[in-house]
């Protein structure tokens, strides 16, 4: 048997509206200093605003027009997550295999959940009825022997409906629902209005064939589904596994080594854990507190997904050798990210390397000798501003949106960082002379200026620039650049 | 550097002695497949290569001191250059390295590269301004020779 509980206007539920209220939900996000828009579409409306001809859809005029005592209340989504976080919770009390597709709907699977004075499934949906309404909320609990008419049974539930395949009559009820309740597309939806079909029972009347050959698979879908579906198989909610360890000490930890042991501890631990779900590590968040209340936190990307401990060890040993720490160790955690061994490794580059794991351990070293920002793969940011790049580390999968930038012409610069202060001398508004570090030459050419600026609406980022490129008299050619009236020599070219 | 960037197989690692890489002058192919490592000078650089060729994971290593003036790079002990080779060659690793001036004895090849460009070439097709450097092979398998117009390529 499964049984579906659904939370009637969850919305307003969400935002704790009495149900006997006329109350509805708008589109969009409340302000304190504006009054609530007119035009708002309505999302949720109350039973009893519903009975006054108030439906979803309208705008809040509309709805005020037909219900001027109406309340109006904006939508709020940390509200429904919270309110789908605890129906999600009451229903793990009851079995622990559940699917929910859509916020404020759960279809729980009790076929294999005994009791030992088994309940009638009417007391059971009472029961259920009354769990979650201890929790301040109100479900309707529909029972049947498939997920999807469990679902139609919830519609007609008040608070609980069992159908069984031989109540024929019982299953007449559903005929009334409207098509909504099965969430077509909108496509869908509209083309059966346009056809004058707004009832389950209307599409029902309709030949299966000729239905699949109008509307195709989603259209044969619908159909079934208004018929009580087909037995399939749930989308289960799983709570997402953490692989995490982590340790406060009474005393701290002053040296290398005994950080060591525990963080082997660790890495024994949660390898095991990764071995019985066939997974592996593919970087490892690491954290350590100390006792002057500062702490220190580092990703270690892994080459190759593993689960072998003396490689994890390798990776964090390498780390930990570089690191100074003020004070000693209170705390200590480590967590993996899991992956599937099979699919973690979409660079075609990373299988072209000899040892994964020991190039990581490279990487990890070289980032300590040159500075975390120093070594890894350069990546332009998307701005005209020159020289504007992060350095990412060189392990990740490199972005792809990325725009290529024309490097077929020209010729290539030697970037001097940071640039080089100089004192330009100009004759006719162009450079004629160049003075900069241990250079002083006559310039025998210019091409210019050209002028980049951005972030203009942004006083405190903004810039602009005016960029000169020049040929010394012995052959160099340079880039040169004025700056808020100040001149600087960026490269050379070549 | 660029062509010879270009040409090599795999990843690359441009160990940037002065910091001194322009990324935008990159193709992005091969911006993607770069290891970038801005070094705080050549003691910093030549650490970062022998570890790069102690790790032996990418086949091409560049090591860039175009920047860095004489006395810094004549003050050094050649046996560091001999371990590099040695340590290159153990690894069977490519290692480009891009001086101003003749600096590394031991090199089993040795290039001159000239240039005679002027603004124009700012704007003109890359492939066309390479085919106008003027390279001169000075050294082949620890030989010394010197002929010109010969094609540009790493040791390998």
């Amino acid at each position: 048997m499964f049984a579906a509980w659904r939370l009637p206007q969850f919305m307003l539920q969400a935002l704790k509206v009495p149900a006997q209220a006329h109350a509805v939900v708008l589109d969009g996000q409340s302000r304190k200093d504006s009054p609530k828009s007119e035009d708002g579409l309505l999302l949720c409306v109350s039973r009893p605003a519903e009975d006054l001809g108030v439906h979803v859809g309208m705008s809040a005029s509309q709805a005020m027009a037909r219900c001027p005592g109406i309340t109006s209340v904006y939508r709020d989504e940390a509200a429904e997550k919270e309110l789908q976080d605890r129906l999600l919770k009451c229903a793990e009390a009851w079995t622990a295999d559940f699917e929910s597709t859509h916020p404020g709907l759960c279809v729980l699977d009790l076929r294999r959940v005994h009791h030992r004075q088994q309940p009638s499934w009417l007391d059971q949906g009472l029961l259920m009825h009354q769990d979650v309404r201890e929790h301040g909320h109100e479900i309707c609990v529909g029972f049947a022997e498939t997920a999807d008419l469990a679902l139609l049974a919830s519609h007609v539930a008040f608070p609980v409906k069992v159908i069984r395949d031989s109540m024929t009559d019982e299953k007449a009820a559903f005929l009334e629902l409207p098509l909504t309740v099965l969430s077509p597309t909108v496509e869908l939806q509209h083309t059966l209005r346009l056809w004058g079909i707004h009832t389950l029972g209307e599409l029902k009347a309709l030949k299966r064939q000729a239905v699949g050959e109008r509307l195709g698979p989603a259209g044969l879908a619908l159909w079934d589904l208004a018929h009580g579906g087909k037995e399939r198989l749930l989308k289960l909610v799983r709570p997402p596994v953490h692989y995490r360890q982590d340790i406060e000490l009474e005393s701290g930890i002053e040296t290398l080594e005994p950080l060591m042991h525990v963080l082997r501890d660790f890495s024994q631990r949660l390898c095991s854990q990764l071995s019985l779900a066939w997974k592996a590590a593919s970087s490892l968040h690491f954290q350590l507190g100390f006792e002057d209340g500062s702490s220190h936190a580092k990703d270690l990307r892994i080459a190759e997904p593993t689960r072998d401990v003396e490689v994890l060890l390798r990776l964090l040993e390498t780390h930990l050798e570089s690191l100074k720490a003020s004070a000693p160790v209170m705390r200590i955690s480590l967590e993996i990210t899991p992956v599937n061994p099979s699919a973690a490794q979409d660079l075609l580059f990373d299988r072209g390397l000899r040892d994964p794991a020991k190039f990581a351990e490279t990487l990890s070293a070289l980032e300590a000798l040159l500075g975390h920002d120093r070594a890894g793969r350069g990546q332009l940011l998307p701005t005209h501003q020159p020289d504007a790049f992060v350095v990412t580390p060189f392990l990740e999968k490199p972005s792809s949106g990325e725009q290529p930038a024309e490097t077929h012409r020209g010729l290539p610069l030697l970037r001097f960082r940071p640039s080089w202060k100089a004192e330009v001398q100009l004759q006719d508004t162009r450079p004629v002379w160049l003075r900069s570090g241990h250079l002083s030459m006559p310039l025998t050419g210019c091409h210019g200026p050209w002028f980049l600026s951005g972030h203009w609406w942004d006083a405190r980022h903004a810039w602009a620039q005016e960029v000169w490129d020049v040929a010394s008299q012995e052959g160099g050619l340079y880039r040169l650049v004025r700056e808020k009236g100040t001149w600087r020599l960026e490269g050379r070219y070549g | 550097m660029l062509h010879l960037g270009q040409q090599a197989q795999g990843g690359l690692a441009w160990v940037d002695a002065g910091d001194c890489l322009d990324l935008a002058s990159l193709p992005l192919e091969l911006r993607k497949r770069v290891l970038w490592l801005r070094a705080h000078g050549v003691k910093d650089s030549l650490k970062a290569a022998d570890m790069l060729l102690r790790d032996g994971n990418l086949r091409t290593v560049f090591l860039d001191l175009r920047l860095e003036p004489e006395k810094n790079l004549f003050g050094l002990p050649s046996s560091i250059w001999h371990r590099l080779r040695m340590l290159a060659e153990k690894a069977n690793v490519s290692v480009g390295i891009f001086t101003s001036f003749q600096t590394v004895a031991c090199a089993a090849s040795r290039w001159h590269v000239r240039s005679d460009f002027d603004l124009s070439s700012l704007h003109r097709d890359r492939d066309i301004m390479r085919s106008a450097l003027q390279t001169t092979q000075q050294r082949s398998l620890g030989q010394t020779l010197d002929f010109e117009h010969a094609a540009l390529s790493l040791p390998s």
